[in-house]
């Protein structure tokens, strides 16, 4: 009970200048907290959890590809059954987007940051905020359950029929309950922004004075209002049709398995933008403040985030081209698709012209910033040909989709993720980590990233088909180049987590606003009060990129201010 | 908006938050308004999900009655129009009340408030009565959802044991060929009952009231050809239907459980919170200023209300 | 600067006490209530009495759709809201009808082959139903102490041409 506080104290000291993380004292006092910043660390500490969790099963199966189980005896893999590795890449992929991409940003660095960029004490709903980690809790349990009852081996996608009757696994009703109740977490959070961003805003922050994340993040809780509930619905009806057969997806019993997938995609692919967005806006803020230069096009991104988040719900069908669903439907999808590169560029582009004559600082940050950028415009760029329905028949369900989806989401949201926890880092702890640790972590992460999933795009454009536990011998080099960078990659997380700890024993003071940043946040001490400022000073925004009279002190390493924001933006 | 316009505002933000804060505005709001605005758009947010959240319901409803037709047909004359149009009729009233609760509340109209909540309450309990004598009528005929869709086995076991007993009437072994002749056509000239005609589908399920969970099928088939017009040889003949005709039936019970079942529940969330909302009302925690809590379950139950409103005209209108 | 700003405003338009909400008269909300239930009384009365064929249908929702948006407009006080809660309601009905309408222009797509198929194997009833029925049936007729030794186990019955969907269909509504 008293190790949280007593660890605490020793690294804050008994008398430190009061702050959200020493308001008050005990486990109890996290558990029951509603201040949105000590959720936001509790999500912080699930997430990483899940992470970790998701992580292993993904070593798992790498180090089971290792060898062609070919050559090995029938069902004797490099380390395990066939069976085993079906339940442990559903259990990667499942923990990895229910419990950790799709809450991961939002939900832990937006739930700690979006109060604070607005300028307001805390979000419109304190209790439900507290409630929707719970169910997030909650979900995370359900899933604990799923793998204790056999674990599961349909894939994160749960496709029927497979799912509804065949698959002989315990974990499939407790895992789709879960994602059921996960579903309620994320559109409680999504709410609880919305009416945020809404009523809370700081005086003087009209809608184009808030922060670029903040915008995402809105566009993010549009989709999560819109989409969410379907998941609900069609998971209800999955566990349903598993339990009483009632024959909505069945053929034989005059159900449409299609029709699973409609209502399933219609969520899921507006997840991928629940997962892309937030990640977009934390790039944002990243791009902007290393280049100690105003954003360029703030309305363009800002707008191109609702764009996203609209087309978004028109192309779900591109994940079903070869599932039977009518041409008419399928072009009308493709066509769609494609449009949703113009956005997507809008804001590659403008992150460009935000750097061209900035002057760039390559802080850890800023390296997933611009990583970001490299990983997710390839990652964008290999969707052309998925989207395209000829192509997409022979590329269909091959490595070359997982490459894809992996570069998006690993080098697109996993990256902003970092390089936010990065940014917010100080300010969250009030403790600055090491900047070489840091470094070679990212080097580690990035080339072992590069490394897994390249030679995944080549071998799928050969043929290799995802989720296949026994692979042909001509697979074997790509395979094993693939595996390597995986276990380069664990050894990046490792070292990043070491580096996290570390600056919290023995990490550096961090000033207020040590990044030279101009959104409020940096204008309140690190780590915050526990009402986000200091009340008789509450804050008063203007534009949020105003970097014309922002200075660096060299002795304090701290940046400061010299003359008030600006309400006006050149552009 | 210039620093200087706005500093007088920040200043009155900074002093309201030391003093004159009612007890029940929470510590991140400036003012009642603020709070109560929040409040709204959140729980419209959240009606929204729920609208969608059905929507699902409503997209399967579309593709399989587009798709079965006649089981929708079929299965629709089993629901007994009078207990839904009863339903629908307790909810409009309780969703009446709820309204004038809230205005009770508004005006300071503390006993009336409380009375009306109660009301609104009982409507839910009434509702959730009648819903439950139409479940259990379905059940005791095998007309459940999924795996509990018994009834073309247990009518085939109908057939077969009263062949079997030889009581097989002249009119029974008229009827039945007519039938296997030509589909419900011919089924519904032999026996006006199916969906035309309001009393007798409606008298039907009331009969199904009767408690007749342990009698032997037997006598089940017995007691229903007695209210069936003496024409069908069991439950299903006398509405018309063969064995074949309720397997293709299945379909609608799903929908039909599924939808319903969804509704009822949150029906019952919708009850919890008025009872909520009844006890505060009766602390007198609401008064003029602050009613943000009736006015959001109210949101809620009406939302109830809502739904079931297209519920009732697509399950047992057809 | 023009953008609104709803801090400041309701910093400034600050006076203690009562939100700003509307209250709807009694009068309106009875004249509300007697006109919901006259339209159910019209739904039943129409589904029963007249005969439209698909039509009927298109009245029910016309009715149901009339009285929704008079519990949204006067119970739910919509008529009286910020637009915003407006805008979530009816971004969340066009969300659905999306839904709905994509997922249904592709289910039907399929309609010739199934028809096909139906008319070269005449065997209407899908074996799943039935023998998952009959394997629940039995253990219900034993707890209503059925003879079930006089229940055949036969095959489903055989299948009538005339019973296609289309004829099934439109059956009902001739009579």
């Amino acid at each position: 009970m008293t190790t949280t506080q007593s660890s605490i104290d020793t690294i804050y000291g008994p008398d430190a200048e009061p702050n959200y993380l020493n308001a008050e004292r005990g486990l109890w006092s996290w558990l029951t907290t509603l201040d949105h910043k000590r959720i936001g660390i509790m999500y912080l500490m699930g997430i990483l959890g899940s992470f970790a969790l998701g992580g292993f099963a993904a070593i798992m199966v790498r180090t089971e590809h290792l060898s062609s189980a070919a050559t090995a005896a029938a069902d004797q893999g490099t380390i395990m059954t066939p069976d085993t590795y079906n339940s442990m890449f559903t259990l990667h992929g499942a923990a990895m987007v229910f419990l950790f991409i799709i809450p991961g940003i939002p939900a832990a660095l937006g739930n700690f940051i979006l109060p604070v960029l607005l300028g307001a004490k805390d979000v419109a709903f304190p209790r439900l905020n507290l409630m929707s980690f719970y169910l997030w809790m909650g979900g995370a349990i359900f899933f604990v359950m799923a793998l204790l009852m056999g674990g599961l081996d349909t894939g994160w996608t749960f496709y029927t029929p497979y799912s509804s009757g065949h698959s002989p696994f315990g974990g499939v009703v407790p895992a789709v309950f879960g994602a059921f109740v996960l579903g309620f977490s994320s559109i409680l959070t999504a709410v609880n922004f919305l009416a945020t961003m809404h009523t809370l805003r700081a005086p003087g922050m009209g809608w184009f004075e808030m922060p670029l994340f903040c915008w995402s993040l809105y566009a993010t809780a549009v989709i999560q209002i819109l989409a969410t509930p379907v998941l609900a619905i069609t998971l209800l009806l999955l566990i349903a049709e598993r339990v009483l057969h009632v024959g909505i997806f069945d053929p034989a019993l005059g159900g449409d398995p299609v029709l699973f997938q409609h209502f399933f995609w219609f969520y899921s692919h507006p997840a991928v933008y629940i997962m892309i967005l937030p990640a977009m806006g934390v790039v944002s803020e990243l791009i902007a403040t290393y280049s100690h230069k105003e954003i360029f096009g703030y309305k363009f991104i800002a707008f191109s985030s609702l764009a996203i988040a609209l087309l978004g719900f028109l192309v779900w069908g591109h994940h079903m081209f070869v599932s039977g669903q009518s041409a008419l439907a399928g072009t009308i999808f493709s066509l769609i698709t494609f449009t949703i590169a113009i956005p997507s560029a809008v804001k590659v582009f403008n992150w460009l012209a935000t750097m061209y004559k900035g002057s760039i600082e390559l802080t850890n940050g800023m390296l997933y910033g611009l990583s970001f950028i490299w990983v997710f415009s390839l990652g964008g760029l290999t969707g052309l040909p998925l989207a395209t329905m000829v192509t997409d028949v022979h590329l269909h369900d091959t490595y070359f989709v997982v490459a894809h989806f992996h570069y998006v989401m690993v080098g697109g949201t996993v990256f902003a993720f970092l390089g936010g926890l990065h940014h917010w880092w100080p300010k969250m702890f009030g403790k600055m980590a090491s900047r070489l640790g840091g470094f070679i972590a990212w080097v580690l992460i990035f080339g072992g990233f590069n490394l897994t999933f390249f030679p995944q795009f080549l071998m799928g454009s050969q043929g290799m088909p995802r989720r296949y536990w026994h692979y042909q011998p001509e697979f074997h080099v790509y395979h094993l180049i693939s595996s390597i960078g995986a276990y380069i990659q664990l050894a990046g997380f490792i070292t990043l987590a070491v580096v996290l700890l570390q600056s919290l024993i023995k990490g550096r003071k961090a000033a207020a606003n040590p990044w030279g940043g101009t959104t409020l946040e940096w204008q309140t001490t690190s780590p915050p009060p526990h009402l986000n400022f200091d009340e008789a000073n509450m804050p008063v925004a203007g534009n949020p990129y105003d970097y014309e009279n922002i200075e660096h002190n060299a002795d304090d390493d701290e940046y400061v201010r010299t003359r008030p924001q600006s309400t006006a933006r050149s552009h | 908006m210039s620093q200087v316009e706005l500093s007088p505002a920040q200043a009155h933000d900074a002093e309201n938050a030391h003093h004159d804060h009612p007890e029940w505005l929470a510590h991140h709001f400036d003012t009642p308004d603020q709070q109560n605005t929040s409040a709204k758009m959140g729980m419209w947010a959240f009606l929204g999900t729920e609208i969608l959240m059905f929507g699902g319901l409503f997209c399967a409803y579309a593709i399989w009655r587009a798709n079965h037709y006649d089981a929708f047909w079929i299965g629709h004359v089993y629901l007994s129009t009078a207990w839904g149009a009863i339903n629908t009729v307790v909810l409009l009233i309780s969703s009446f009340t709820m309204a004038w609760a809230v205005r009770a509340a508004q005006l300071n109209q503390r006993s009336l408030c409380v009375g009306l909540l109660a009301l609104t309450f009982l409507g839910g309990c009434g509702f959730m009565v009648i819903k439950t004598i139409e479940y259990t009528g379905k059940f005791e005929h095998g007309l459940g959802p999924g795996i509990w869709y018994t009834a073309p086995a247990i009518s085939k076991q109908l057939d077969a044991m009263a062949e079997t007993a030889g009581t097989a009437s002249h009119a029974d072994a008229e009827a039945a060929p007519a039938t296997e002749a030509s589909g419900p056509a011919a089924a519904e000239s032999a026996n006006p009952v199916p969906g035309t005609s309001l009393p007798s589908s409606a008298a039907a399920p009331m009969g199904m009231v009767a408690p007749a969970p342990v009698a032997p099928v037997g006598h089940d088939m017995a007691a229903h050809s007695a209210h069936g017009h003496g024409e069908g040889h069991n439950y299903y003949a006398a509405h018309g239907h063969t064995t074949e005709d309720l397997v293709t039936a299945r379909t609608f019970f799903s929908i039909y459980f599924g939808m319903t079942a969804l509704h009822g529940l949150h029906v019952l969330v919708g009850m919890a919170l008025i009872l909520w909302v009844l006890l505060r009302a009766r602390r007198g925690e609401f008064s003029a200023e602050f009613n943000t809590p009736v006015d959001l379950v109210g949101l809620y139950w009406h939302l109830v209300d809502l739904i079931w409103i297209f519920l009732f005209p697509l399950l047992y209108l057809i | 600067m023009s953008h609104s700003n709803e801090h400041a405003e309701h910093a400034a338009g600050h006076d203690h006490g009562e939100a700003h909400q509307h209250v709807v008269p009694l009068s309106l909300l009875s004249g509300i209530l007697v006109l919901l239930l006259i339209l159910t009384g019209l739904t039943v009365f129409t589904a029963r009495e007249l005969h439209f064929g698909e039509w009927n249908l298109v009245i029910a929702m016309i009715i149901a759709c009339a009285k929704g948006t008079l519990v949204v407009l006067y119970f739910m006080h919509m008529r009286w809201e910020k637009m915003f809660n407006a805008i979530a309601l009816i971004t969340a009905l066009i969300f659905v009808t999306l839904f709905i309408s994509v997922s249904a222009l592709d289910s039907f797509q399929y309609e010739d082959n199934i028809n096909n198929y139906r008319a070269a194997n005449p065997t209407r009833v899908p074996q799943a139903i039935i023998s998952d029925a009959e394997v629940r049936a039995p253990e219900l007729a034993a707890e209503t102490g059925a003879d079930h030794e006089a229940a055949p186990s036969t095959p489903a019955a055989p299948a009538k041409e005339s019973h296609e969907s289309g004829d099934g269909a439109a059956a009902p509504h001739a009579g």
